[in-house]
């Protein structure tokens, strides 16, 4: 004959379940925010390399202080873009690249990708800089 | 309760591999931002080697080898220097770095980013190689003749593009006079003070400590010593391949300075090495070699079915025959030396093949291409420019007394097809319209 549970078994299994759960719900949360940093993270990644692809092929002069708003999987995302050269490199009290006959001073350039947080509000997930020659490279 | 307890487990269990997986993504994400940022170090480093380089430049004297006297030019010198003030304007993420580039012609660029990771430094490298961008008129015509003081040039052979000719009078039916110029304009302005910026480095290796005396003999069971610079004074050194299997590769790029010969033979592999030799450097049987800068004051030697790419400058002769090729991108200049080496010479013949842009300077230069050899590119002779076979591409001469037995031009056909993709001008030629990337390689 089948037996039910035990109203201690019962208050037993609760006291687990209670004890339990909170660690576990923590894990689920922070497993969750972990991975979504992640893709935020991989994200901003992939449009600072689309950013980089498209300034490659730019005047770095046209890049200076403008930014570039992109959709991507639903997410609006915006790319920040500045450019030192040899007048910030002085400003800065920085010493001067050398100047080359056929070739001018590389340039800095900066490229951020910020997320839309809401009203408005940008909040920067990567930032990324590299020099790059100033000349126009042919293919 | 075991029904609780089993629910429980399971939770427990879904809770930690998305634990394991949001932990090991982060991971993943982490080393493929610092990947990147490591890579734009590297590309960074290109940019500061191409500054350096190219900031090398400064006026100097004429070359000899400029028929025409009017034409001034300038001349680059190459200082064994790495310093530079190209950085970051604020702190970089890690250090780059790069190898001072061996000579200005075709300009191949090593450089690396570095970041740490875990402690240990994630290092993404590039290779680089680049050329110049030629302004497009001189390089039009199928044959430019200099010789101001010749006759008719009698082309026996086919002329597919126009033929340019330098003459004082009006020029025959049939030619197009040269415009206003010299053949110096196809002669990297650079050439002179970077052969002096070899012999300089050369007395410096064989006199440092690290020189060995005598020379070496290398080998897949004796290979060379893991060391980026390697010096032999007084003797030869010989890269013996196998004659059978697969091809011996002695490993990364090194500079070898070798006072003596250098020769390279069976079969093997050699990426990115520079070589100065005071003698010969011979390149045969399967041996490839690629991507090199080769400086040698003993002339070049490739045969058999080896292959060579890069930049060569030597005195004397250079000579492709047999099977062997001279690869594309390629440079190879040659200028008068001592005794046998006084007249310079270049020669593709057999059965070899070049794509290349060539230069022999001086009035007594030579360059002769064979009926079996197959050429395209550009071939610049201060003297005579002979033509067995075809020449696709654009030659160009001092001398015009084609169709005089023995002399230039020959029986030769000459083919102005578009030059080959990817074709390399060198960097030292007056009016280049920049920069061109010829070749692009990440390797982490």
């Amino acid at each position: 004959m089948k037996r039910g549970y035990t109203l201690v078994e019962v208050l037993m299994a609760l006291v687990i379940l209670a004890v339990l759960a909170v660690p576990l719900g923590y894990v689920l949360e922070t497993t969750g925010k972990g991975s979504a940093r992640a893709r935020l993270q991989d994200q901003a990644l992939a449009v600072a390399q689309e950013a980089w692809s498209v300034s490659r092929a730019t005047d770095p002069d046209s890049l200076r202080d403008t930014v570039w708003d992109r959709d991507i999987s639903g997410a609006r995302w915006r790319i920040s873009r500045d450019v030192f050269d040899s007048a910030d490199r002085s400003a800065a009290g920085l010493p001067p690249i050398r100047a080359a006959a056929a070739l001018q001073p590389p340039v800095e350039i900066s490229v951020c990708a910020l997320r839309a947080g809401g009203d408005d509000d940008w909040d920067t997930v990567r930032c990324f800089r590299w020099l790059r020659p100033r000349t126009r490279i042919l293919p | 309760m075991p029904m609780v307890l089993f629910g429980m487990a399971l939770a427990i269990l879904i809770a930690a591999a998305g634990w394991t997986r949001a932990w090991s993504r982060r991971t993943e994400s982490a080393h493929l931002c610092l990947a990147w940022q490591s890579r734009l170090l590297a590309e960074s480093a290109t940019a500061c080697a191409l500054q350096d380089a190219m900031a090398r430049q400064v006026p100097a004297a004429v070359d000899s080898t400029a028929r025409d006297t009017t034409a001034k030019r300038r001349s680059t010198s190459v200082q064994d220097t790495a310093d530079s003030a190209c950085g970051f304007l604020g702190p970089a993420p890690g250090t780059m770095s790069w190898e001072p580039p061996a000579g200005t012609q075709l300009l191949s660029v090593h450089a690396r980013g570095s970041v740490l990771e875990s402690g240990r430094p994630l290092v993404v490298e590039l290779r680089s190689i680049w050329g110049g961008a030629p302004p497009p008129d001189p390089f039009s015509p199928a044959l430019s003749l200099w010789d101001r003081n010749a006759g008719v040039p009698r082309l026996t052979g086919k002329v597919r593009g126009e033929v340019r000719l330098r003459a004082d009078s009006a020029v025959p039916s049939g030619f197009v006079a040269q415009p206003s110029g010299g053949i110096s304009e196809f002669v990297p302005s650079s050439l002179g003070s970077d052969t002096a910026a070899a012999l300089d480095r050369m007395a410096v290796a064989f006199r440092s400590e690290d020189a060995h005396l005598g020379g070496a003999r290398f080998s897949p069971s004796d290979p060379p010593p893991d060391q980026d610079s390697l010096v032999y004074t007084i003797g030869d050194v010989v890269f013996d391949g196998p004659w059978t299997g697969d091809a011996w590769v002695p490993g990364g790029s090194r500079t070898l300075f070798v006072e003596g010969r250098v020769e390279f033979r069976g079969r093997m592999a050699l990426d990115g090495w520079r070589i100065y030799a005071a003698g010969p450097v011979v390149v045969q049987d399967e041996a490839t070699l690629l991507s090199m800068d080769i400086f040698s004051e003993g002339g070049v030697q490739v045969s058999d079915k080896a292959s060579v790419s890069g930049q060569i400058l030597s005195k004397g002769a250079l000579v492709v025959s047999g099977d062997a090729s001279l690869a594309a991108p390629s440079f190879a200049a040659v200028w008068p030396g001592k005794g046998a080496d006084s007249i310079p010479r270049i020669a593709v013949r057999d059965r070899a093949t070049a794509q290349a842009y060539l230069v022999a300077l001086g009035g007594r230069a030579e360059i002769r291409l064979g009926a079996g050899a197959d050429f395209r590119g550009v071939a610049v002779s201060g003297g005579l420019l002979r033509v067995d076979g075809t020449l696709r591409g654009v030659g160009v001469a001092g001398r015009v007394d084609c169709g005089q037995p023995g002399s230039n031009c020959s029986d030769g056909n000459f083919d102005r097809p578009d030059l080959p993709a990817g074709f390399a001008f060198p960097l030292g030629l007056q009016g280049n319209l920049g920069l061109r990337l010829v070749s692009w390689e990440t390797s982490r």
